[in-house]
């Protein structure tokens, strides 16, 4: 048995240094490497690679705000930051960095039904993971983990994040990675856009806001104010849309709803996000609103 | 419990634990571990359950006893009699209750006559398809008289209960197991660290292989409407690999585990894709059931010593009903057809022994004929999975009458994550299958730095699949 238990001893032991390696490798690699997600582009961004906007959303803002054609008629410069699945829990992270990082003095922000998202941690709150050592960020996550030490635990336990969430932040991604092929948004300025239509028109959508302010937005608000940075709050589009926004109107600051303001179901792929049709419209009216009647203060622009 | 689970990662240390330091001492006190700690296993998955299989036990413990003491053969035929209808009973109620209303509705439909029945939202309980049958098994060799019946319910628990074993097999016999929880055992550091291997080469088949290659299978068979000819026969290609790995590698984990307490449970796997003709991958396949099968119901019903038809019959017979036993969908039953189509004309050209060694016998390589037989066998097999994984038999057919419309494009796949590392992944697979077909499994040998199995633990971490936590596929049945 003393034999077994040695063997055993000396098989974990270096199942725990392999999994140290490990761990810093990936971790460096991420850092370091081409970016395979939002977040490591994020993490990535330097000074220099200053922006005179940037939107932050869900799938929302990421099938809905084409970068792109704005950056044609007005040759400003912006990024859309739109992550599906997003709650406000992971707006923050992404604006903290991008204000951190001095990337820009503009900053939208598409809010709806996500008001009630107090508490994330799902699906895309997991590439955020290989920054959980970065003290801003963990502190982040400390606060949306108050009843269970789940996150403690992928930062305590060496690789164990990437093991876990391996389809997202490991091997496959780091080979994507250091073969150089950058996510496809990139080049679109993290626009994807959509070609489905609508199938039922006569679905429609509502939802009911908590009268309860979000906390994390509170902490956004409170960063860009002390940061001076301009920022936006504004609801995307939704097709037929029967519930109201009073709770957004009353609560944000510089709020726009855009919610009911393409009524034509050919523009929609689905009840809440718009087809390729529907992103050229409503870019155009985005733009039209924000960047072309705003001057915009650029002082982190080189 | 998963094997693949956190969980049982700390439960097994636990149990090797309380079993090697606490109740080492009194062979009771271990036996009682064993099935306090398998209710504890099966239970953590759905605790209500665990009636079924102690009113399964108790059954069959007491039938089990009367069956030596009456020597009335119509009693004791009753008796047996009453421990299949209880078993079968249970497994149906909860397996294909559901498939035979539909199919009298349907059936009765089609004639003009309308029946109101709704069917029963019934969960099936894991592993009910494995236990019933090695408790049936335990009954009929007590029967047969090949077997003395226990006295010792516990040791009898701890038969019909054994964790490792429970849910997904290899389904014992009695005769194998049972007399096992009589003899102390004794911890060999040998067989223990043999036991390790096992169950990390069982884990690398599982979540590097299998849970890979789930993702390509699933995406082309769940939407196969929009993919070509090529894809689709990679699809059912993956599917053959992940169905192996999966319940291979769940057989491996639980073979490995069993060694860890000191039993030898059979092989239930004998590398089935290397094999040369259809006859040899039976022999090769899920080796336990195949057994089972023979040994109660094939043999029972004349084998091969009858008349030609009566083999025939036999024949179908037994791979409709190993078909069936997967599952109450006429897909499993195709499937079990298929393979009795493609059996037969070896069975009556008296050809089905013919492979009966191991292949390429100390070479490293097959030869052109050896190739030859194994990729024919291999097409075969692919061919009768697509039935297996479809969800019905329109699916199937019209899967496979997308592939008949050759095209030679691989369309990009639309699983965000995954590339092409999978065609690496199964030639690795087969790289280290084909090296180890001597053992009965590929680590079962390592220096004394264990030097490979430190290698198959780095592929775990770095390839495995933790995030998609799947269950094993065999849970199902």
């Amino acid at each position: 048995m003393n034999k077994f238990l040695k063997n055993i001893a000396i098989l974990s032991i270096i199942i725990i240094v392999m999994s140290i390696l490990l761990d810093k490798t990936y971790t460096y690699i991420h850092y370091n490497s081409t970016a395979r997600n939002i977040p490591d582009y994020i993490m990535n961004l330097k000074e220099k690679d200053s922006l005179d906007y940037a939107v932050f959303g869900s799938s929302r803002v990421l099938h809905n705000i084409d970068i792109n054609l704005i950056e044609q008629e007005t040759t400003k410069k912006g990024f859309n930051f739109g992550i599906p699945g997003s709650s406000v829990f992971e707006i923050k992270l992404s604006v903290q960095q991008i204000i951190k990082r001095k990337i820009t003095k503009n900053i939208y922000i598409q809010i709806d039904y996500i008001w009630n998202e107090f508490y994330s941690g799902g699906e895309c709150t997991v590439d955020w993971l290989t920054y959980i050592n970065e003290n801003d960020i963990w502190n982040e996550f400390q606060k949306i983990d108050n009843n269970n030490d789940k996150y403690y635990l992928y930062k305590k336990t060496p690789f164990l994040r990437y093991c876990k969430y391996g389809s997202k932040l490991g091997f496959r991604e780091l080979i994507m990675s250091l073969s150089g092929r950058e996510m496809n948004v990139i080049n679109s300025k993290g626009f994807v856009p959509l070609f489905g239509e609508l199938k039922n028109n006569e679905d429609s959508m509502t939802y009911i806001l908590k009268d309860e302010f979000n906390p994390h937005l509170k902490d956004i608000i409170e960063l860009c104010e002390k940061e001076n940075i301009n920022l936006y709050f504004f609801t995307s589009p939704i097709y037929n849309f029967k519930g109201n926004n009073k709770v957004l109107k009353n609560s944000l600051p510089n709020y726009k709803d855009f919610s009911n303001i393409i009524p034509s179901s050919k523009y929609y792929q689905d009840n809440t996000h718009l087809n390729n049709k529907g992103s050229n419209y409503f870019t155009k009216l985005f733009m039209n609103e924000y960047l072309k009647a705003r001057t915009h203060n650029t002082a982190y622009k080189k | 419990m998963l094997f693949n689970s956190i969980d049982f990662a700390i439960f097994l240390p636990i149990i090797f634990i309380l079993y090697w330091f606490i109740t080492n001492k009194n062979l009771k006190s271990q036996n009682l571990l064993i099935v306090l700690s398998s209710y504890i296993f099966y239970g953590w998955w759905d605790w209500r359950f665990l009636s079924l299989i102690l009113l399964s036990t108790v059954i069959d413990y007491l039938i089990g006893i009367n069956l030596s003491k009456q020597e009335s053969q119509t009693k004791r035929k009753i008796l047996l009699w009453t421990s299949i209808l209880v078993n079968l009973g249970f497994l149906g109620f909860f397996k294909y209750y559901n498939f035979f209303l539909d199919n009298f509705i349907t059936a009765f439909s089609f004639f003009g006559t309308n029946i109101n029945a709704n069917s029963l939202n019934i969960i099936l309980p894991v592993g009910i398809s494995f236990y019933t049958f090695q408790t049936l098994s335990y009954t009929i060799d007590v029967y047969k008289r090949k077997l003395e019946p226990t006295k010792d319910f516990i040791a009898f628990s701890a038969f019909v209960s054994f964790f490792p074993q429970l849910v997904a097999g290899p389904i014992e016999r009695a005769t194998n197991l049972l007399p096992q929880f009589y003899t102390k055992r004794s911890f060999d550091n040998k067989n223990a660290m043999i036991g390790i291997r096992q169950i990390v080469w069982g884990l690398f088949k599982k979540v590097v292989i299998a849970d890979t290659c789930a993702q390509y299978a699933n995406e082309i068979f769940n939407t196969y409407e929009i993919y070509s000819s090529t894809t689709l026969i990679i699809g059912a290609v993956c599917f053959t690999f992940q169905i192996y790995c999966d319940f291979s590698g769940y057989s491996d984990i639980a073979i490995g585990t069993s060694r860890l307490f000191g039993f030898k449970l059979m092989k239930n796997f004998n590398y089935p894709y290397f094999s040369r003709d259809i006859a040899e991958f039976w022999r090769r396949w899920h080796i336990s059931l195949s057994t089972w099968f023979r040994d109660y119901l094939y043999i029972p019903l004349g084998g091969s010593k009858v008349e030609k038809y009566k083999v025939i019959r036999n024949v179908f017979i037994i791979f409709i009903v190993s078909g069936f036993w997967h599952g109450a969908n006429w897909t499993f039953i195709a499937w079990g057809t298929l393979n009795a189509l493609y059996f037969l004309p070896s069975m009556l050209n008296n050809k089905n022994r013919r492979h009966l060694n191991i292949i390429a016998e100390n070479k490293n390589t097959p030869s052109l004929k050896e190739l030859f037989f194994m990729a024919k066998t291999f097409i075969l097999v692919v061919f009768a999975w697509i039935f297996f994984r479809a969800e019905n038999i329109q699916t199937a057919i019209a899967y496979i009458k997308k592939i008949f419309v050759f095209s030679l494009e691989i369309e990009r796949l639309r699983i965000e994550r995954y590339s092409i590392e999978i065609f690496p992944l199964i030639l690795l697979l087969i790289i280290i299958e084909w090296f180890g077909r001597h053992q009965e499994f590929p680590l079962l040998k390592d220096n004394k730095y264990q030097f490979k199995t430190i290698l198959i633990i780095f592929f775990i971490l770095v390839l495995g699949n933790f995030s998609d936590m799947n269950d094993f596929i065999y849970f199902q049945f």
